[in-house]
């Protein structure tokens, strides 16, 4: 539908906000959730009061179409001479008139592109400047939130059903021989990715590929400077990226270490039940906020290593190497760009082999291997998704009284055993921990802004009476199905399989152990 | 710490007759006389303390949903921004103190910037 259509007057401020103030209206009409409004204010406003500031005029229009919102502003005006830099913060034209009335802090198209899901500028200079921003409704409105990193190529998809059991909080289906993941229930954990055999699940695209310049600071895992080979010591790896011209290389280790002595200093001051859990890893972070909400008060309240670098970071334009799913989905709530600011693993890999095939090994800098110090309490260190979920039931149960510190990882060995990893994971994590570079002084934790919140998970139906009725289909068809969870019809359990059934995800038939189809039970 | 309360221990005077939020409760606040800061960070439910006196005040602050704005340094806003401001719901209020002594005073009753 059409929510907003209307014309904007250049220089008109007593009327600035106008159409804003009108779509505000129509999201609430239509019951979109108050996080979603003020997102689409805060843009909305901005590109309106844009055209009031540099326009002769423009013309606002807002669509609401499958659950989502567009919007799309053209005006008639002096165009910007370069769209990249006006993304900038700080960068302004505005008129003295406009500064004097609180504009032209050269925060709008920030703002926006902060607020959106998708933002489009084209602009010629002289014409006019066409921006079109989307931002989702529906995910939060039916489905909770759910953003991650895992891609299915359903073409590569065998039916192995290999997924289905590995996933810990049962989000992935292969109905008619193509594999789901219900986004609201992804951890991005990367389980799935492991033992998928053909690539059907893989990491998300699109990615940049590994391009030297000037003004870009790199910023690399261990496990991408640890898998090279026993010839090649992290800081050779270091030392070759240093050379092809980035403003600088940063390890995230020492994030990591400045990180785990905080939540330290945290659990000692006795401000959160024990034990603290490190939010050192975004997949586990997801997984209690989805599958364990009670354990909500255990988390130490930092940003996981990547996501500080990110914040606190004076660079011109930071590019990250990522190790696995969840770090791509941690950085990417920010305002970085897939295509343009995250680098697989594996394309860091194919930059660099040739360069360290072509010198010889031997004109490597000394490194120290430094002492690890065990600083008390001493953290219980676990890795690997289902013996993290195994861990937390237990801590739930109040069966951990004496365990304060508790740093837990998605993959094993812990940060190495991402399924993007091609060398072997224990190799890698001995090669690093036998000859690890020297630790980096910026490095420091940061305070997380917002509060973590449990997901909400699905709704059945935005209709309560609806969802109710529907609750109690998949119950009694759950109790008509064998029970044992075979797994043969591509969902993980019986009640999973109700559950898809009821929700229209595949049908009656699907259910290959039942002599007739399943009938819902009296 | 009650609005009401606010503008006695601080000697507000409101500006918007029948929109005086004297009963609304406020913890937050924030400082700015830059419309797009205040959009972005404002926090739902705060106060706002400025100097700019004009309508997009008014029109930012409702986006915001924030409850009301604190003019600093003597600033007054004419008719038209009172009108608005009362159809919008928004109190305003007027002080001769500076900006930094308002929000100096209002961190001593207890409320606080959004999280960050």
């Amino acid at each position: 539908m059409n929510a907003v259509a209307c014309t904007i007057q250049g220089g008109d401020y007593a009327h600035g906000g106008a159409a804003s103030q009108r779509l505000k209206e129509q999201l609430k009409k239509i019951g979109a959730e108050p996080a979603v409004i003020r997102r689409a204010m805060i843009a909305a406003y901005e590109a309106e009061m844009n055209v009031v500031i540099h326009a002769q005029r423009g013309e606002f229009r807002a669509r609401i179409e499958n659950g989502q919102l567009d919007v799309q502003v053209i005006d008639q005006g002096p165009g910007l001479p370069d769209v990249e830099q006006a993304l900038q913060p700080g960068y302004s034209t505005a008129s003295a008139r406009a500064r004097e009335l609180g504009f032209g802090a050269g925060m709008g198209l920030p703002n926006i592109r902060k607020a959106t899901d998708d933002l489009q500028i084209e602009s010629t200079p002289g014409e006019g400047t066409s921006l079109r921003f989307s931002i989702r409704l529906r995910p939060s409105a039916l489905y909770g939130e759910g953003r991650h990193s895992v891609q299915v190529f359903p073409e590569r998809c065998r039916s192995c059903f290999r997924c289905l059991r590995s996933c810990p909080t049962q989000a992935l289906r292969v109905h008619q021989g193509k594999p789901q993941v219900l986004d609201y229930l992804c951890v991005d954990c990367g389980a799935c990715q492991r033992v998928c055999p053909t690539g059907a699940l893989a990491l998300a695209e699109p990615h940049a590929q590994l391009t030297p310049a000037p003004d870009v600071t790199l910023v690399v895992p261990p496990a991408a400077l640890a898998q090279f080979g026993p010839g090649v010591p992290p800081q050779r790896v270091l030392d070759e990226l240093e050379a092809m011209g980035f403003a600088g290389v940063l390890v995230t280790a020492a994030w990591e270490e400045a990180l785990r002595a905080a939540v330290r200093e945290w659990a000692a001051g006795g401000n959160a039940p024990l034990p603290v859990i490190s939010p050192v890893c975004p997949a586990v972070v997801n997984l209690i906020e989805t599958r364990f909400p009670a354990l909500i008060p255990h988390l130490a309240p930092f940003l996981s290593p990547l996501e500080a670098i990110r914040e606190t970071t004076a660079a011109k334009r930071l590019v990250f190497v990522v190790a696995c799913p969840c770090q791509r989905s941690a950085l990417l709530a920010g305002t970085l760009q897939p295509d343009r600011d995250i680098i697989p693993l594996e394309n860091l890999r194919s930059a660099v082999a040739p360069r360290l095939a072509e010198q010889p090994a031997g004109a490597v800098r000394a490194f120290t291997t430094p002492q690890e110090v065990d600083t008390p309490p001493l953290p219980l260190v676990v890795s690997g998704i289902h013996e993290v979920a195994a861990l937390f039931e237990l801590i739930e149960n109040a069966q951990a009284p004496d365990i304060s510190v508790v740093e837990p990882y998605a993959c094993h060995p812990p940060g190495f055993g991402s399924p993007l990893l091609s060398a072997d994971p224990h190799l890698a994590a001995y090669r690093w921990r036998a000859a690890t570079p020297a630790g980096d002084a910026r490095a420091t934790a940061v305070r997380r802004p917002g509060d973590y919140r449990p997901r909400p998970g699905l709704r059945l139906d935005e209709d309560m009476a609806r969802a109710v009725r529907k609750l109690g289909r998949i119950d009694r068809l759950a109790r008509s199905l064998p029970g044992d969870n075979c797994g043969l019809c591509g969902a993980p359990t019986c009640a999973a399989l109700a559950e898809d059934i009821v929700l229209g995800r595949t049908t009656q038939e699907a259910c290959v152990r039942q002599p007739s189809r399943p009938k819902e039970a009296p | 710490m009650k609005l009401g309360d606010i503008a006695r221990e601080l000697r507000l005077t409101c500006l918007t007759p029948g929109v005086d939020h004297a009963d609304q409760e406020v913890a937050a606040g924030y400082v700015s006389d830059l419309l797009s800061d205040v959009l972005a960070n404002g926090p739902a439910g705060g106060v706002l303390v400025t100097v700019q006196v004009h309508l997009n005040v008014v029109a930012v602050v409702v986006h915001a949903e924030m409850t009301a704005v604190l003019f600093a340094h003597g600033r007054q806003p004419d008719e038209a921004v009172r009108a608005k401001a009362i159809e919008e719901g928004v109190a305003l209020y007027a002080s001769e103190d500076s900006a930094f002594e308002i929000v100096g005073r209002l961190h001593a009753l207890g409320l606080r910037g959004p999280a960050v």
